[in-house]
This record gives C-alpha cells, sequence and structure tokens, in this order.
C-alpha cells in the first residue's frame, strides 16, 4: 500500500511548481506585449536600412567596398543572441544546435546563457541597446575592412508567431550584390563608395539590435508556452497523485475498521 | 509655403512621420537644407544638431547621431540609429 506521508509530501512539491510555472508564465506574459512591440519596430527600421544598403551595393563602383570583398579564407566570426534565463522550452537549445554546424566560426555572445556557453564577459539580451550593438560594429566592421577576418554572420531566432519561433543565421559581411535599382537622376552626395562605407557601421548595430529584439520577443513567447504546458502537466500530476492518496486513505480506513471489527468478534 | 513629408525611423520606431517645411542637416559634405521639391538625393548625416521646420517659423530641434538621408519624390526619410528631439 503507498505510503499517504509520501504521497502528501509530494502533492505539495508538484503545488508549489505549479505556483512557480504560474508566476513565470504570468512574468513572460507582461513582457509580450511590449518585446513585439519593440521587435515590429526594429523591424520596420532595419527593413528601411536594408532597402537603402541594396540601392547602394547595386551600384558598379560600390564593388570597390572593401566590405563587399569575398575573401578565398574563411575566417567566420557570429554573433550569437541566446536568452538571459533557461525554462523557456527549447530556444536556447535550437540557438546552440544550429551554432554547432559552424564548428570553426568564432562566437561572439549575447545573452547570458550565450556568454556563459561560450565563457564570454556576461551581458543581458533584454537590456541590450543601441549603443552596445554600435560598440561591437565599431569594433567587427574595422577588424573586417584589416582582413581580420572574412565573413560576419549573426545567429538569432526569428518570430513567426507565439507558437512557432525558428533559428536562423544571416549574412552580415560581405555584403551582397543587389539587382535593385534607384530613381533616376538620384544625386549620392558624396558618391555611393563613400555612402556605403559610411552605413555599413549603422547597419550592422541596426541588424544587431533588430535581431536582439526578435530574439527576446521569441523568447517570452517560449517561455510562455513552456509555462503554460508545464502548468498544465502539473495539475495533470496533483490530480493523480491525490487519487492515489485518498485510494491509499481510503485503503488504510477500510483496514483499520475490518481489524476493530475483528478484534470485537473474538 | 509647400511642405513635403518627413520619416525619421530609428530602432525606437518611427520618430517623426509628418509634413514639414524644412529640414536642416549636416552632411558628410556640409550642412544642408532640404525642402518641397529637392531632386532625388541620397548622402550620409554626420553626428550634429538638427532641425526639423514645421513651417517657416517653427522649428523643432533635434541631435542625431548620424545616419543615412534619403530624398526622393515621396519625400525625404532619415534612417538614424538614434535622433532625439528636445524638450
Amino acid at each position: 500500500m503507498p505510503n499517504t506521508k509520501a504521497l502528501r509530501v509530494r502533492i505539495k512539491s508538484v503545488r508549489s511548481t505549479e505556483q512557480l510555472t504560474k508566476a513565470m508564465g504570468l512574468v513572460a506574459s507582461s513582457k509580450i506585449r511590449r518585446a513585439n512591440e519593440a521587435m515590429y519596430k526594429a523591424r520596420e527600421y532595419i527593413s528601411s536600412l536594408e532597402k537603402s544598403i541594396a540601392l547602394l551595393t547595386s551600384q558598379k563602383e560600390s564593388q570597390k567596398s572593401p566590405f563587399m570583398q569575398k575573401r578565398d579564407t574563411s575566417r567566420t566570426k557570429i554573433i550569437i543572441i541566446a536568452g538571459d534565463r533557461g525554462l523557456a522550452g527549447g530556444y536556447n537549445a535550437n540557438v546552440f544546435r544550429l551554432a554547432k554546424e559552424y564548428k570553426d566560426a568564432e562566437f561572439i555572445p549575447i545573452g547570458k546563457r550565450a556568454c556563459e556557453r561560450f565563457s564570454y564577459p556576461i551581458n543581458s539580451s533584454e537590456k541590450y541597446n543601441f549603443d552596445n550593438a554600435l560598440e561591437l560594429s565599431d569594433k567587427l566592421s574595422t577588424e573586417f575592412k584589416n582582413g581580420e577576418f572574412d565573413k560576419l554572420g549573426i545567429i538569432y531566432t526569428e518570430y513567426r508567431s507565439i507558437m512557432t519561433q525558428e533559428a536562423k543565421i544571416k549574412w552580415l559581411l560581405p555584403l551582397e550584390k543587389s539587382d535593385i535599382s534607384g530613381a533616376e537622376g538620384t544625386i549620392y552626395e558624396p558618391d555611393h563608395l563613400t555612402i556605403l562605407n559610411l552605413s555599413v557601421r549603422e547597419y550592422i548595430a541596426g541588424s544587431i539590435t533588430a535581431y536582439t529584439r526578435e530574439s527576446f520577443a521569441c523568447e517570452v513567447s517560449a517561455r510562455r508556452m513552456a509555462m503554460d504546458s508545464a502548468g498544465k502537466n502539473a495539475k495533470q500530476m496533483i490530480s493523480d497523485l491525490s487519487l492515489q492518496y485518498n485510494r491509499a486513505r481510503q485503503g488504510a480506513i477500510t483496514q483499520e475498521i475490518t481489524e476493530i471489527v475483528a478484534g470485537a468478534g473474538e | 509655403m509647400k511642405t513635403f513629408h518627413l520619416t525619421v525611423s530609428s530602432p525606437d520606431g518611427n520618430i517623426f512621420d509628418g509634413e514639414i517645411y524644412k529640414l536642416d542637416v549636416r552632411g558628410v559634405m556640409g550642412d544642408l537644407a532640404i525642402m518641397a521639391g529637392h531632386v532625388p538625393f541620397v548622402t550620409s548625416i554626420k553626428s550634429a544638431p538638427c532641425k526639423v521646420w514645421l513651417d517657416d517659423d517653427n522649428a523643432k530641434e533635434a541631435t542625431t547621431d548620424g545616419g543615412l538621408l534619403t530624398v526622393d519624390k515621396n519625400g525625404a526619410t532619415l534612417i538614424s540609429g538614434s535622433f532625439k528631439f528636445k524638450d
């Protein structure tokens, strides 16, 4: 017969886990709206910036830019964005799984979990702002220009809906030539090449900021879903354990009554 | 008074989106002013104070950390990582 005391202890422990998941789910819910707003605003900004960069890279003279040079060697640097905390379903694991495909790359982590994994000074993906991104962008664009590495990518999580997110990689440098053409007679001051070279710093910083915000929106959504399902599992477990506990209690009472009746009959 | 549309896009959303009379900024080649009917134009903007003229005697002062200014037939777009209006 199951031990009623042990069952009571387990029910209490599962109940406290249920409360914890509920609290974490509520915190994630309160952050979802703000995180999504920030993501959509940054997406709008980066899409305008990408369009302008595409206009510049479509020009013939822009091909001379050091940021468009494809080199034979493949020293790769990848910025990897993960979360600050765990308990967000497969959010962090999916990002790290994708990172494993690039064994020779040097990783630059954003987010506490990523920093811990790659033994880097801790930074927070939730609080990562444009100034932090600009600092990193300055460093990386100078190194790329000096030929210290040949390819720059960013691993982030793409937000599709509150239920679906996917880890992805986007290559930022070298810039690809685009086919779009601008309006006839547009004046470029001083010229395409100078504007392109000056804009790369902002393009990288803007991309880092936008993808960090998108990844954070994914993190809170993933946590909310994970906590919802953990809460449901906890409820089911409490119900199963309560049933077991009641059966055990009833069994013990029946046994006691049987023993009393048997004793009285002697 | 002729006006044109200005959009100031930053990672925090559109800081400004509306009709203006004139835009004063500092480009890589020096200070410049954009008014309605300007030719299609693209330049880099330097980190400097700038002015958004809502009409000929009402200007809003701002500071920017630099960015990319595009002018086309639909108006002007300033893409800047940091653009802040003074109170």
